[in-house]
């Protein structure tokens, strides 16, 4: 570890915390629907596409029909998307005449895509036309704006009083796109092709080398499609390596624009959240709450990945970071890169839950494979686009409701009584996700189609399933990529527990949203517990931890943690 | 129930087009004005033939040039099959690979001992296409490049200190040599001094 590695993980994290406080005001401002400065450039064209559509801006719905109307459309958006992978062979910029998707593969990989999870059984550029690519960027705008239109709804839920309505589903959804995703994905892109991302219809350029190697090197829409992965936290990149490939990220700087691009949103909804609900400080208590685990996760894992591979240092190789030495554990990192950037990046990209990586996460030390586990089985260090805030509202109500157990009264949170219904939704919501990572994950170790996929022996190959699970269900995406995902049992399998692991707790939140919308608002007493402050930050930190740990414990301690003590062991595994 | 599902078919083929087509469209537009050497894959021409470009690596083995790292890209350095090993640490297949690695590496580099070998230039990176190297992993490999081409390993040494590329403002990422660029201009040396050993080893810039 080094001074320089520390200051440039702390420096992009500040910039991404300062920039998320004018984009959280912006965003309250168009959810509330009150004026912003762009309105002159939005507002018409929104109202054009609402005419287009048909639909009332001002006439809002209950939760069931918002609900309702959202799923509809992630679905026939994921049809489009199926049919277009499965027939790309007829459709344009197919330069390599690539054939359709199996149909295994086109059920996981549309799934994937509109659930905002983009976990890829496919090398990108081996595989989809340009065309079928293009497809995949439609789903990373609307998935990303599914999950903040949900969040949103259930912000409305807790900030109406006695209402019966959370919204209008295509109102909050345009505006999603239009005046976010849209104007940053185009800002973004622009600077991704400026540092050299290509941007091109073709797919392939062939080269002879200096030396005389013939070489081929695969290009196509590249930088629009980087863009977007990121912001929209969906992670799914052109490339078999994503982030890795240096089209995709050519330099250090493009790293933490990435990382920068990944984090900002999830954080400015936190903020935005509070700004909304006019309780500023409860959304900074739950902003240091989601910054504590990652800075302890990022610790965690610079550390292990700057000390870097025992193995290596005895048969002669110099794994010591020195002035022209990086050192560490260098095994699927780009050496420009260097291992801080690249432990930032594999720390937000499962914070964030976007699923991009610039690394190969299977090669990482066993220790950190458990970090990166870790903060996806939770879900809840700021998030994807949306759900994020979801999840830690979820916690915060179990977590209120366990304070209220404590001191015998009924729990209230934000002026709301939180009654058994809510408390049962929260608690479903929290199941649904542990039980949809761990039951399948059981069932496959204990399969053949499941174990013969795997790459690496011994307890990092029960890793490599159990991350593939618990990415699949938390929506990320990201992978020990040595399991070979592109078969039958794994296509069916994980394109399940993507669907369950999005749609379950969404419906379950939205739920808790229609039920607190209808309450009657409380006063404050003096035996209100605050929404805020040390004391309600170590109620939602301990539940967090309690839940996570108690559920998840025993899985990581048979998989990384016994790796982790094999090798100090010095034992290898064949 | 027809009606809005007619809405929500619209609002489907609208964003499509918006968002698939229309803002892969106005990207490549931009490109197109704008940054056309990238948005082409940053491709470098020499004589008027492409030779590659210097955001990705490329295979250099022979032992007359800079060495890359070890490649997973399909067989070494592929453009088209991007990926890294995906090794665990405690994988004993990669620990065998990595033992035979260095033994090669020792053997090539007589002057260079056990426990002196940057861990970057036997390990692979991300994608099997990452073009730099450590500025350690450069400077071991200057005394056999020396020997075999009788360039002077001082100039070799100060070609390689000229060659590093330092954190991006002074912050980002670590320093390092993009192996492309530093053999490119081993080439223009190679050829003054020794030109016979120029045409055996960059076939392509003859």
């Amino acid at each position: 570890m080094t001074f320089t590695g520390v200051f440039q993980m702390a420096i992009t994290l500040l910039i991404m915390v300062i920039a998320a406080i004018p984009l959280s005001r912006y965003l309250s401002h168009v959810f509330n629907g009150e004026k912003t400065f762009l309105d002159f450039l939005f507002t018409p064209v929104e109202n054009l596409t609402f005419r287009f559509l048909n639909v009332n801006k001002k006439e809002e719905t209950d939760w069931v029909r918002y609900l309702k109307t959202g799923l509809i459309i992630n679905f026939l958006m994921l049809a489009i998307v199926y049919f277009i992978l499965k027939f790309q062979n007829y459709l344009p910029f197919n330069q390599m005449r690539y054939k359709g998707l199996s149909w295994d593969l086109d059920f996981n990989t549309a799934i994937s895509f509109i659930t905002n999870t983009n976990w890829q059984n496919y090398g990108g550029e081996e595989v989809l036309s340009n065309f079928s690519q293009m497809a995949l960027v439609f789903l990373q705008f609307t998935s990303a704006a599914t999950g903040l239109v949900f969040a949103v709804a259930f912000i409305r839920g807790l900030v109406r009083r006695e209402a019966k309505y959370v919204g209008n589903f295509y109102v909050d959804f345009i505006k999603g796109i239009y005046r976010l995703f849209l104007p940053l994905a185009i800002l973004f892109a622009v600077i991704m092709l400026w540092q050299g991302a290509p941007q091109t219809f073709s797919m392939q350029k062939k080269v002879t080398n200096m030396t005389g190697v013939k070489q081929t090197l695969s290009v196509g829409p590249v930088a629009s499609m980087t863009a977007i992965e990121n912001l929209g936290t969906n992670g799914g990149g052109f490339y078999d390596a994503n982030a890795a490939q240096p089209y995709e990220n050519p330099n250090p700087f493009t790293n933490a624009l990435i990382i920068f691009m990944m984090g900002t949103i999830p954080i400015a909804l936190f903020l935005m959240y509070g700004i909304m609900i006019g309780n500023k400080k409860h959304a900074w208590t739950l902003f240091a709450v989601a910054m504590t685990l990652i800075v302890v996760c990022l610790a965690v894992i610079y550390s292990q990945e700057a000390s870097g591979n025992p193995f290596l240092s005895k048969l002669g190789a110099n794994i010591h970071v020195s002035k022209n030495n990086p050192g560490g554990n260098m095994e699927g990192k780009q050496e420009h890169i260097g291992i801080a950037q690249t432990s930032l990046f594999a720390t937000a990209t499962t914070a964030f839950t976007t699923g991009n990586v610039d690394s190969a996460h299977d090669s990482f030390m066993p220790l950190s494979g458990m970090i990166l586990m870790s903060e996806m089985m939770l879900n809840l260090i700021f998030g994807g686009k949306g759900v994020g805030l979801l999840n830690m509202l979820t916690m915060v109500i179990i977590g209120v409701f366990i304070a209220g157990l404590m001191v015998g009264r009924t729990p209230e949170f934000l002026g709301k009584k939180i009654e058994a219904k809510e408390v049962k939704l929260a608690t479903l919501a929290m199941f649904a996700h542990a039980f949809i990572i761990l039951i399948p994950f059981a069932i496959t170790v204990a399969i053949p189609a499941g174990l013969a996929e795997i790459f690496n022996p011994g307890p990092h190959g029960l890793s490599e399933i159990l991350y593939a699970y618990t990415s699949t269900v938390a929506n990320n995406g990201s992978a020990f990529a040595g399991l070979n995902g592109n078969t039958l049992f794994y296509n069916i399998s994980l394109g399940l527990t993507v669907f369950f692991g999005r749609y379950v707790p969404i419906i379950c939140q939205v739920a808790i949203a229609g039920s607190l919308i209808k309450k009657k608002s409380i006063p404050e007493s003096a035996g209100t517990f605050p929404a805020h402050g040390p004391l309600f930050y170590a109620v939602v930190m301990g539940t967090i931890l309690l839940v996570g740990a108690l559920t998840f414990f025993p899985a990581l301690a048979l998989g990384p943690i016994a790796e982790h003590f094999a090798m100090a062991e010095g034992h290898l595994f064949y | 129930m027809g009606k809005e599902l007619i809405k929500m078919i619209k609002l489907t083929v609208l964003l499509y087009i918006i968002c698939s087509l229309g803002y892969t469209f106005l990207i490549w537009g931009i490109g197109k004005i704008a940054f056309p050497f990238q948005a082409g894959g940053s491709i470098v021409y020499k004589n008027s033939k492409p030779i590659g470009s210097f955001l990705i690596g490329e295979k250099f083995s022979k032992p007359y040039l800079f060495n890359g790292r070890p490649s997973y890209a399909g067989n070494g350095y592929n453009g088209t099959e991007s990926g890294g090993s995906n090794y665990a640490p405690t994988n004993g297949k990669y620990i065998n690979r990595e033992r035979k690695l260095i033994s090669k590496f020792l053997k090539e580099n007589p002057t260079v001992k056990k426990g002196q070998i940057p861990v970057d230039i036997i390990t692979g990176s991300g994608s099997g296409l990452g073009p730099y190297i450590s500025v350690a992993a450069a400077l071991i490999q200057v005394s056999r490049i020396s020997s075999l081409t009788g360039i002077s390993k001082s100039k070799l040494d100060a070609l390689v200190k000229k060659s590093i590329s330092g954190r991006q403002f002074g912050i980002f990422g670590t320093p390092g040599v993009n192996t492309v660029r530093l053999n490119f201009k081993l080439a223009a040396m190679l050829k003054k001094k020794n030109n016979k050993i120029f045409k055996k080893v960059f076939r392509g810039l003859d």
